[in-house]
Parts: structure tokens; sequence; C-alpha cells
């Protein structure tokens, strides 16, 4: 038997520990910013997803048939039932909605790195609110979890999904040839562009903006400046602004230093119309957060709403932690007890749950060898015997305590064991 | 900061590529690729080489091991990786071509067509709506027409001499390709500066022969 899916793995305790401090961390910094957590299906049906173009491909999802024949899919990511729960069950509800989420996304096909089949995603939502501010709150939120959760240098890459449809809407290009210059600008092909130049008349003015997009990107003041000077259109020009206003707020809050813009910046996710940002960590070359505007998604629904979220991609995240050793991970102290004499067994179980109440881990167990002792990560042994008990550390010091009276073996136990370091 | 590691596909693409960071002014060691090793620290330049397959430098490059690569775009355009291709180098200079035997067969059914880049393959022939059988070869793709594994190849073509030495023509030619400068779509963004940096300069070198020529 080939028990074993490529693709999907079992999350062991060492690294569930290290998954669980990044999550409660999460968890703590989006329910203290008032983004109740919610938990939706791991089954939704194929219609939601379906049609929703540059969201997930038809044949990158996985496919389940119920009993009635229906088509499901398992999720393949985590704003659409969102989005399905603001125009259904919050329909009447007052905005902004604020939601936030930690569970499994599932795609057959991954592009992106660390190829997993189920992914674990983190994000909030903001529903209802179209403001300057809201996109200015997912940013400031963005910045605070990367940090919380041990980023050091988090890098926040800004850009706009209209500016690559404002800067083309000035271009006589058939629709279909915009596809591939979009293509080339995204992948910042600068040769691919001054070939795509020669198939096509354009005026000097737009083939020198053209040429110029791939290499520009990075400081935001730059950037901008360098815009402001181009011959681009008046819409272009109003994108331009409300991007500016987004950066000199970013100044007074002081958060411009972990902000880049690049104006070709573009999402796998076609469904953003405004805002579009990615989350970085110097150093690291994955993607550690996207998110962005999107104000056409609950429109499927047959509500129209201005919405903005963004997503935490944990396992990339957990891989730059351990990468970086950033883990703010608590040593808990783990202690093994056995006894040789039955009538110890109350003393041991009552003993091992005073040791429990004070925060530590305990188990009562008389077949310990070494091995297990390892493989449990145990660092005190206690062996109860008749008139004492052994205390040891495991591979290293040990020591005798005298058993009189119950009460004070917890604090004879803890004591030794602080001298000891 | 960590050393900027760039991946180079092995062979002739690499001895090119170690020459052009020398032009453009890089103190890499000009013997460098004679030894067989595979890792190279040029702690001058604050540079990790690393020598991987010509097919293996955009996944190197995309999962953001190495921050820039230096690949032929015929391999490009077989992985379909997601990468920022930034720079022509302007040599490997070659194209992708259909070929086979002289005497082609007119009918569109049945078509086997073998060669090393079947995704690339598959994408072209979909993209004209014609249905082909698509055999991937690892090596010696000329065999295929003579030995009727299959009627007609895809691969690269440089100088068509060993297509002629094997009595092959080309019925068609699909793109030019050359060899290009690829980086990580992150590392773009985090170590701008550094990549800008080397990206000028090779630009420069590639560009200045262009005029000389």
């Amino acid at each position: 038997m080939n028990a074993f899916v490529e693709g999907v793995r079992d999350i062991l305790p060492a690294e569930l520990r290290k998954r669980r401090g990044i999550y409660q961390t999460i968890r703590e910094v989006f329910e203290a910013n008032a983004y109740r957590e919610v938990i939706t299906p791991t089954l939704e049906s194929l219609e939601l997803y379906a049609g929703i173009e540059g969201l997930v491909d038809k044949s990158e999802m996985f496919k389940v048939v119920d009993d009635r024949g229906q088509i499901l899919v398992l999720r393949p990511d985590l704003t659409m039932p969102i989005a399905r729960l603001a125009a259904s069950r919050f329909q009447d509800s007052p905005r902004p909605l604020k939601f936030s989420y930690l569970s499994s996304a599932f795609q057959s096909k991954n592009s992106q790195s660390l190829s997993l089949k189920e992914k674990t995603q983190a994000g909030v939502e903001l529903i209802g609110s179209a403001s300057l501010e809201s996109d200015l709150e997912m940013i400031m939120l963005l910045i605070k979890t990367l940090k919380k959760v041990g980023v050091e240098a988090p890098l926040i890459d800004i850009g706009h999904a209209d500016l690559i449809n404002e800067i083309f809407a000035d271009l006589k290009i058939a629709e279909n040839e915009k596809v591939e210059l979009r293509k080339l600008l995204a992948a910042k092909n600068k040769i691919g562009v001054k070939n795509y130049l020669r198939k096509v008349e354009l005026s000097e003015d737009a083939e020198d903006v053209l040429l110029r997009l791939p290499s520009l990107f990075g400081s935001p003041k730059k950037v901008i400046e360098v815009m402001k000077e181009m011959p681009l259109s008046q819409e272009t020009k109003e994108v331009l602004k409300t991007l500016s206003g987004l950066f000199s707020r970013l100044k007074e809050l002081e958060l411009l230093d972990y902000i880049t813009f690049d104006p070709m910046l573009i999402s796998r996710h076609g469904y953003y119309t405004g805002l579009i940002f990615k989350g970085y960590a110097r150093g690291y070359s994955n993607l550690l957060a996207s998110g962005g505007r999107y104000d056409n998604l609950t429109e499927k629904f047959g509500v129209e709403e201005p919405a903005v979220g963004f997503a935490l991609e944990i396992e990339n995240l957990l891989d730059y932690l351990n990468r970086t050793e950033n883990f703010a991970e608590d040593q808990e102290k783990r202690f093994l007890l056995s006894y040789q004499s039955d009538s110890d067994m109350q003393l041991a179980f009552e003993l091992a749950e005073d040791l429990r109440r004070a925060g530590f881990v305990a188990e009562v167990y008389n077949g310990a060898n070494k091995e297990y002792l390892d493989f449990q990560q145990v660092n005190f042994e206690i062996c109860l015997e008749a008139d004492k008990l052994e205390l040891k550390q495991n591979g290293g010091a040990s020591a005798v305590i005298e058993r009189n009276q119950k009460e004070a073996l917890e604090y004879l136990i803890l004591n030794k064991i602080e001298e000891w370091e | 900061m960590d050393n900027l590691c760039i991946a180079m596909a092995k062979g002739r693409l690499a001895k090119e590529a170690v020459k052009l960071f020398r032009q453009a002014g890089y103190d890499l060691p000009e013997n460098m690729l004679k030894s067989r090793k595979l890792i190279f620290e040029i702690e001058s330049e604050k540079f990790e080489i690393i020598l991987v397959k010509p097919a293996d430098v955009p996944i190197y490059v995309e999962y953001g091991t190495a921050d820039l690569g230096i690949v032929g775009k015929d391999t490009l355009l077989e992985e379909n990786r997601d990468l920022y291709e930034v720079l022509d180098l302007e040599y490997g200079v070659c194209e992708f071509a259909l070929a086979g035997l002289p005497d082609r067969k007119d009918t569109l059914l049945e078509r086997k067509v073998a060669t090393k880049y079947p995704d690339f393959t598959r994408r072209y022939f979909r993209s004209k709506g014609e249905p082909v059988e698509i055999i991937k070869l690892n090596g010696s793709i000329e065999l295929a027409p003579l030995t009727g594994l299959a009627d007609t190849i895809l691969d690269i073509v440089e100088t068509g001499r060993t297509l002629k030495e094997n009595g092959l023509v080309i019925y068609e030619s699909i793109r030019d390709l050359s060899a290009r400068l690829v980086v990580n779509k992150v590392s773009m963004k985090t170590r701008q500066d550094e990549i800008a940096a080397i990206i000028e300069a090779l630009d420069e070198v590639v560009s200045g022969d262009d005029s000389n020529a």
C-alpha cells in the first residue's frame, strides 16, 4: 500500500509548537484590532469560485462530488467565503465588517514556492469601506503582524491595479495585444517590451513610458517624482495622486521606511481593483503576505461593496522564521514521574497535577527508558521511592529529596531545579 | 547581509557569463570553471555563484535560493516560471525550429513531435490548434525522424549543421533564443540596489557591444 499523497504533509509536534506560537500571536493582533475570527467550511460549492477571473483556475481546484451529484470544491482561497458571508448572513449588518481567518486553502497545482497542495493562510478582510484610511489600516496591520511574529525588517511593496489599466487606456493597441504587453510589463521584461514595440505603432511618448516602466520601482518618493514628469493620462495621474496621499500618510506614521512602490505590481489574483500590496522580509526571497482592494468581488452575490484585505502565507513565514531563528518560543519544562509501590500511584498523579498547575508539562509513566525520555523531550525525571524521591535531570545532575510532607515536595523540587540553573 | 546568489547554467552559457561579468568589471577568477566545484564564494564582490543544470536555473531563482540566474530563453520557455526576465545577454543565440525529413507529410493527422521541450511544444501546438502527439526525449533528437519514432522534431537550432549532417531540414522557425538574466521577484524588491547595479553593469557591456558591431 502506498498511503502517501504528494503535496500534503503531517505536521509533527516540534513544528506544531512553533506554529501554535505564530497562530497565537497572529490571532492576538487580529482580535486586538477588532477583526473577529470566523471559520468557513472546507467544502464550498464550485459555483462560488467558478467564473471569477484570475482567482484560481478551475483545473487547479480539488473537486468533490456529493451524493446528489453536486460538484463541490475544497476551498482554494479564504476571501471568497468571507465575501459570501458578508453578502448573505451579514447583508443587513452595519458596515464596515471586520473578519479574520486562519485556515487551510487547497490547490492542486501551486506555482508558488513550497509547492504544497494544502496551505495555511491567516488574514483579515475589511468589507464596506472604500476610504484611504482603510487601505492605510491594512498596511499598518500587516506591518504590525509581521513584526509581532518575528519579521525584523518587513518590506511592503505597493502597487495599484488601475495604474496598468490606465496607462493602457491611452494606448491604441488591440485588446488581445494588450494582454501580451501587460504580461511583459508585469515580468519587468524590458527585452520583451522592446521587441513588442517593434510590432506596434505607438507615439514616441508612449514608447518612452513603456520602456522605462520595467525598471521603475523602489522608493515611493523617487518613483512618484519620475512618474509625475511622464506624459501620462489624466486618469493615471489621479491614481498617482491617491497613492501619493497614501505614502504621505505612511510617512507621517513613520512607516514609509517599510514601503516600496512598484507601479507595475500585478497580483496573481485578478480580482483586485485598487491598492495591491505584497509583504516580504529583507534577506528572504519568498512571499510572506499579499493583499489588496477587491471592490467587485461581492458583486457576484448581487451586492456591490468595497473591500480590502490581506493574507499571510504561514508556511513561508515558518520557513523564514526557521532560517532566522526568530522564534519567540517558550521553553517549557517537561517532567516524567514514576513510582515503585502501587500505594504511591495517587501521590504521583497529585504531584503531576501540581506541576501542571504551575505551568509545567508532566506525565506519569513507569516504563520509561532513556530513549523514551529523549523522544518525549523530558527535562526532569521524578522517581518516587519508599521514603524519598529522586529528582534527575535528563542526562545530568540528580538529587535526593526526603519525603516528609507532600505539600512541600513540589516546592523542594522546584527549588532544586532553580539551584541547578 | 548574505552574499547575492547567482545561478548559472552549467556549460557554455556559464563560460560566457563569467566572461561577461569580467567585462563588466566584476572580479571573478578567469579559470573558475576549470575546477569541478559547483559553488563559488566571491568575497570581493559579495557573490555566491552556483552551477546547476540549465533546466534548474529557473527553479533555483523562483524558489529564491538564487537571487539571479543566467539561462537560455529555451529553458525559460519550457519551465515557464514566475520570474523577472530583465536582460537579453545576446549570446548563446539560436532559435526554436520544427524540423524533419525533406519530404514533409502534408497531413496534420497523427503528427508525432519529438522534443526535449514537451511543455513548450504542447503550448505551441495548442495555440495553433493542431493536435499532435508529443514524445519527450532527452537527447539526440535528430534521431527521431531518422528512426521513424516521430515525423517532426522541435529543437534548438544554432547553425543547422547537425540537422544537415543528419539529412534533416527546417520546416519552420518558431522564435529566436538567447541567454537571459532572470531575477527572483522578491529579491528584486528586497535587494534592489545591488541587483540594479548588476543589471546596469551587464547592460552596458551588452549594449556597448552592439554599437561597436
